[in-house]
């Protein structure tokens, strides 16, 4: 009878694994069977494609370089400091990671826009952001910062408490420590959180819509283009999505590697996705 | 100058409940793990507070939860070698004996080179700490603490794990840090073998209140309960004590058997006895031995020259004879034989 189980068992755990498979693979692999490298070519180069990657990677890398600046010395903040309200800040730190894409738009249309509560202070300083390219790097920051600051926060909470303590009755300040020890000890966790936060910038989609709108060469990044090209031209859809495949899968491929460098599995993507770690 | 400390706080399972003076060479905090002993060691060095207490270290008020008063661990001088040693493991070896070190780079770099000298270290300035063996980095902690010149010095168990030969040269690394700071240390052990190498003084800490304290030689002699008596590694036997005369106590124990002292007790008491003072001969006795008590072997355990023998009396008791012996009795488990010591070997504690 226990054999019996055992074989149903290990039959089951196959089965659902070629289930997982076929959800989550097919629909990645199908557009390489459908779009050709020659196509591929082709449709890299229109100027429409071209603007997209353009606008994609620069909005995504400066969103990298103010999540990492701002995020780390907060997430520090959070991992090692414990104060009333620390949950509560930590659940709206993250929850942008659960919000629906439309919600977010809605958001930052009501925190920027030209009503929204900080429009007119932005306004009477002559500003105006929503469709702007100050409006794509914002929409990605609001949904990729938190991945970052949950990866970065889990790197400062695992260091060792006593390494600071050595360095505290050494008579060392907490700012050298932060610099020259914390920072570079938690370095493995910051990197696989800096890449998960690009990867999820580059893929922002809905909140840019609402929030950035679509103007080529300013605000369209390579999602956008691609869902506007789509009714009218899907082979070079396909072209320009396989070509955010190739992307984003050069930037998993980074983060397996960082983590294996350093003798774990990565934290990803359990540790970035599970609301509670 | 010495150390006065006097705290009162919850611990997880017990209340740490200690007021010590400490002077200026070494005193050892003996207990088991989760006795307290850390938690006094980080209050000293001010990485605790407690929920009340008094501290002055060398003759400035570091603590006083009354009056509010909180020294930055930094302002105590204080150096703190950790157990695990929280050696920075992104530097090399002198980057970490630099870290606290003041002064410009080539100032700090030059201290830095002349502490690792002092300590054997000379050409792993540059190395990283992760490279080092574990008595180098032993070393470096060393170098470390001693590189803010603290006036205070705290050891945090510096010789568990260690195998026999790497013990003697931790020992010796331990007496250069020592020598060096001009003020009390403090060291925390599990094990009454290294306070006895290294302390003058041993305070031994049981569920966070001080159970005795004396020199390691007045405790192993004389164990003043049943804890510290195993703590010391002598045998810890309960029974009812009654004068006999001529000089004697009899003791009989809880599970039956008899046991002579020359010490004076009445009513309940601990008998203790160190394993290496028992004797073991086949049934019946022979010789001058006032304790000669039936024991079946339970388990033997050889240690090179030595073996040691667990029996039960029905009491566990502890044997250490040599393994000649042990081979020329044909000890296996299950056999029964006599357990014999000197009634001049047997303390006696009340409980």
């Amino acid at each position: 009878m226990i054999r019996r189980k055992e074989i149903f068992f290990r039959l089951g755990l196959v089965i659902a694994l070629s289930a997982t498979l076929l959800a989550l693979v097919l629909p990645v692999v199908a557009i390489f069977i459908q779009s050709g490298p020659a196509e591929l070519l082709a449709s890299l180069g229109r100027p429409a494609a071209q603007d997209a990657l353009v606008v994609s990677l620069r909005s995504a890398a400066i969103c990298l370089v103010v999540v990492v600046a701002f995020g780390t010395p907060a997430a520090y903040l959070l991992a090692t400091r414990r104060f009333p309200g620390r949950a509560a800040v930590i659940t709206a730190v993250e929850l942008p990671i659960v919000l629906p894409p439309s919600v977010a738009g809605i958001g930052l249309l009501a925190a920027f826009g030209p009503h929204g509560t900080l429009g007119g202070t932005l306004e009477s300083l002559g500003i105006n952001l929503p469709l702007t390219a100050a409006a794509v790097v914002i929409a990605m920051v609001f949904v990729s910062g938190p991945l970052y600051i949950r990866q970065a926060q889990a790197a400062f909470a695992a260091l060792d408490p006593r390494l600071a303590h050595a360095s505290s009755v050494l008579g060392v300040g907490e700012a050298r420590w932060f610099g020259r020890v914390a920072v570079p000890l938690a370095a493995p966790g910051l990197g696989t959180g800096a890449t998960l936060a690009f990867g999820r910038a580059l893929g922002e989609f809905g909140a840019t819509l609402m929030f950035a709108g679509s103007l080529q060469g300013v605000t369209q990044t390579l999602p956008i283009a691609i869902f506007e090209i789509f009714g009218t031209d899907f082979t070079a859809a396909l072209a320009m999505g396989a070509l955010l495949v190739a992307v984003s899968a050069a930037l998993l491929l980074t983060v397996k590697l960082l983590g294996a460098r350093h003798g774990a599995e990565p934290a990803y993507p359990h540790a970035a996705l599970s609301l509670r770690s | 100058m010495g150390l006065s400390l006097r705290i009162r706080t919850p611990l997880s399972h017990f209340d740490l409940d200690v007021a010590e003076e400490f002077g200026d060479g070494v005193t050892a905090l003996v207990g088991p793990s989760g006795a307290g002993k850390t938690s006094i060691l980080e209050t000293i060095a001010g990485l605790r507070r407690p929920a009340s207490g008094r501290l002055v270290g060398n003759g400035r008020l570091w603590l006083d939860t009354a009056s509010g008063v909180a020294c930055a661990p930094r302002e105590r001088r204080v150096g703190y070698v950790f157990q695990d040693l929280a050696l920075f493991p992104n530097l090399s070896a002198g980057q970490n004996v630099a870290w606290g070190i003041g002064g410009s780079r080539t100032q700090r770099r030059e201290e830095a080179a002349e502490l690792l000298r002092q300590f054997g270290l000379d050409g792993d300035m540059d190395r990283p700490v992760t490279v080092l063996s574990g008595g180098e980095r032993r070393r470096v902690a060393l170098a470390r603490t001693l590189a803010t010149m603290p006036t205070t010095l705290l050891l945090d168990e510096p010789l568990t794990g260690l195998d026999a030969r790497s013990r003697g040269d931790a020992v010796a690394a331990l007496r250069i840090a020592i020598s060096r700071v001009d003020g009390p240390t403090v060291l925390v052990t599990h094990n009454f073998a290294d306070a006895a190498d290294l302390a003058e003084e041993v305070l031994v800490l049981e569920e966070g209140r001080i159970a005795q304290r004396g020199t390691a030689a007045s405790i192993g002699a004389a164990p003043a309960s049943r804890f510290v008596a195993s703590l010391v590694g002598a045998n810890a036997l309960e029974g009812r004590a009654t004068p006999r005369g001529g000089g004697l106590t009899e003791v009989y124990l809880t599970g039956g058997s008899r046991v002579l002292s020359t010490d004076d007790a009445v009513g309940p008491v601990v008998a203790t006895v160190f394993p290496l003072d028992i004797a073991l001969a086949p049934a019946p006795a022979p010789g001058s031995a006032l304790n000669a008590i039936g024991a079946t072997v339970r388990s033997l355990s050889a240690i090179g020259p030595h073996t040691r023998v667990r029996l039960s009396i029905p009491e566990e008791l502890i044997a250490e004879i040599t393994t000649v012996s042990a081979e020329r009795l044909g000890l296996a488990p299950g056999q029964t034989v006599r357990a014999i010591w000197k009634a001049t070997a047997t303390r006696l504690v009340s409980r």
